[in-house]
């Protein structure tokens, strides 16, 4: 099933209306930010479809964070009846 | 036009029904792991941890009661350190919301909706959102006042029906390894629900009567972890600890455990369906939490420019940020508490500390003579210009009427916020 497609087509229409009804309504920081974040979200989308090989935020967060809270983790676990 | 205005009793609504969220759904297994039979322990602690950060969050959020966070953060650490900060709340913002969203598709395609598609649920969950924000705070708080009873009564009804299979031994040993298991527990309950509720902090300026915010915050900080708690023990004694570690969602089981013969089957559908309402809640504030911190930071015209696109951000996300349960689990247990510490005590910890520390500047002998100085001037002009003092009155008046105006204003007449 090629979902991207539907995902590009959706992201294109939401993104057209959007842009149609800032153009209206919005000023210049509107529009850029919902574009930014239309694009961001697309190609996100796009990256998770395919399967890209990047890392979950989940790990991302677990790398950055790791030093502060794996001594935490580790004391809170220490001899849990059921850890 | 929504003038985006909620009294404290709805706030307080708010605050409990964010605290009961996912969390009341999914807690009582992750803290078994750690606190074993003493998990209700756990929670009990928890209500006086709930109470301490809820009162970081009021005496921060009193010091600038017509700001959000966004705002006064760029008034304290001044203008480039305040916009990363607010720009992190942001994010901070857009990826609990991710998580939460990921919660509960989970749940909905393990428990009650196998067959449909995650991004189906999600989908389905986010529309509702969307236009809840999209009417805005007042909206928000009006239909969390009408989802409240119906929780309470269906929460109610269920642990009366599960009175006669209350087997209270389960319960026992009581503190077999001692105090500390059930104070271990504390640490992913801090995090997941405690610390999220930073959320609250953009939510302040929009109240109306302050003066009885803090007294029924505190309450519904109260309430909330005191519920969490009572469902605790009622699943512990019902399901006992054993099933507890094993199923994740729990409290969805227990509701299972109902069965009156031919009359009344299948309860847990209700249970459901007033977890999605909690849910929802917490879905629809962390979202509108979102497109207030974005409007505010990028100095939109309005809100509502960027739900559509905050979605189309929020729905990969929800893809992105986990994989698959297990991770979840590990993930809350082990590194979400440090993850929300820095949204939920430690930035705003730092900020009352600049905060206190700029006004013992302004406490200085130099501050204090100009300040004496302009009240002697103000008195003078009072005494000798008596049409004067309501001019001189004005900034108080303005003060009260801040939340309809526009926070990070530039002036304008239309609010970004309040449109």
């Amino acid at each position: 099933m090629k979902s991207w497609i539907v995902v590009f087509v959706l992201a294109l229409l939401a993104g057209g209306g959007q842009w149609g009804y800032l153009i209206r309504n919005g000023k210049a920081a509107d529009i850029a930010v919902s574009s930014v974040f239309i694009v961001l979200g697309t190609v996100l989308y796009l990256m998770v479809l395919f399967n890209a090989p990047i890392p979950t935020l989940t790990h991302l967060i677990e790398w950055a964070t790791g030093p502060f809270y794996r001594p935490i983790a580790r004391w809170v676990l220490r001899g849990a009846p059921h850890g | 036009m929504d003038k985006a205005k909620i009294t404290s009793a709805q706030f307080a609504i708010l605050t409990y029904m964010y605290l009961l969220g996912t969390a009341a759904i999914m807690q009582p297994h992750t803290i078994a792991s750690i606190a074993g039979t003493d998990e209700w322990f756990t929670m009990l602690l928890s209500i006086f941890v709930q109470l301490g950060i809820g009162w970081l969050y009021m005496t921060l959020a009193f010091k600038y009661p017509n700001e959000t966070i966004i705002e006064y953060s760029r008034h304290l650490l001044g203008k480039w350190a305040g916009w990363l900060l607010g720009f992190s709340y942001f994010v901070f913002f857009l990826v609990l919301d991710a998580y939460i969203l990921r919660v509960v598709s989970g749940f909905l395609g393990a428990s009650i909706l196998p067959r449909t598609p995650s991004d189906v649920l999600r989908i389905t969950f986010l529309i509702p959102v969307a236009y809840g924000v999209f009417l805005g705070l007042g909206v928000i708080g009006r239909t969390t006042q009408i989802l409240l009873p119906f929780t309470v009564f269906i929460i109610i009804l269920s642990a009366i029906l599960l009175l006669p299979q209350i087997h209270a031994d389960n319960l026992l040993p009581m503190f077999p390894d001692g105090i500390m298991a059930p104070i271990k527990g504390l640490y992913p309950l801090i995090g997941f629900p405690i610390e999220e509720t930073f959320v609250l902090l953009m939510l302040v300026r929009f109240v109306v009567d302050k003066e009885k915010t803090k007294k029924y915050f505190y309450i519904a900080s109260a309430a909330g972890p005191a519920t969490i708690m009572l469902i605790t023990l009622l699943t512990i004694m019902v399901l006992g600890i054993e099933v507890i570690v094993r199923a994740p969602y729990v409290v969805y089981d227990l509701v299972k455990e109902i069965r009156i013969e031919r009359i009344f089957d299948r309860v847990e559908a209700i249970m459901g369906i007033v977890w999605m309402s909690t849910t929802f809640v917490k879905v629809t504030l962390t979202f509108y939490a979102a497109t207030i911190a974005a409007v505010q930071l990028f100095k939109l015209v309005s809100y509502k420019h960027v739900i559509i696109p905050c979605l189309f951000l929020l729905l990969p996300m929800t893809h992105w940020v986990i994989d698959n349960t297990v991770e979840l689990e590990d993930f809350l247990t082990d590194a979400f508490t440090v993850v929300m510490f820095f949204p939920g005590v430690f930035f705003p910890a730092l900020l009352l500390i600049v905060s206190r520390f700029k006004e013992g500047k302004n406490r200085s002998p130099e501050a204090r003579e100009a300040k004496r100085q302009a009240g002697r001037i103000r008195e003078q002009l009072e005494d000798g210009e008596p049409e004067a003092g309501p001019a001189n009155h004005g900034n108080k008046e303005r003060k009260n009427q801040a939340p309809e105006q526009e926070p990070g204003d530039s002036g304008n007449a239309k609010s970004p916020l309040t449109e």
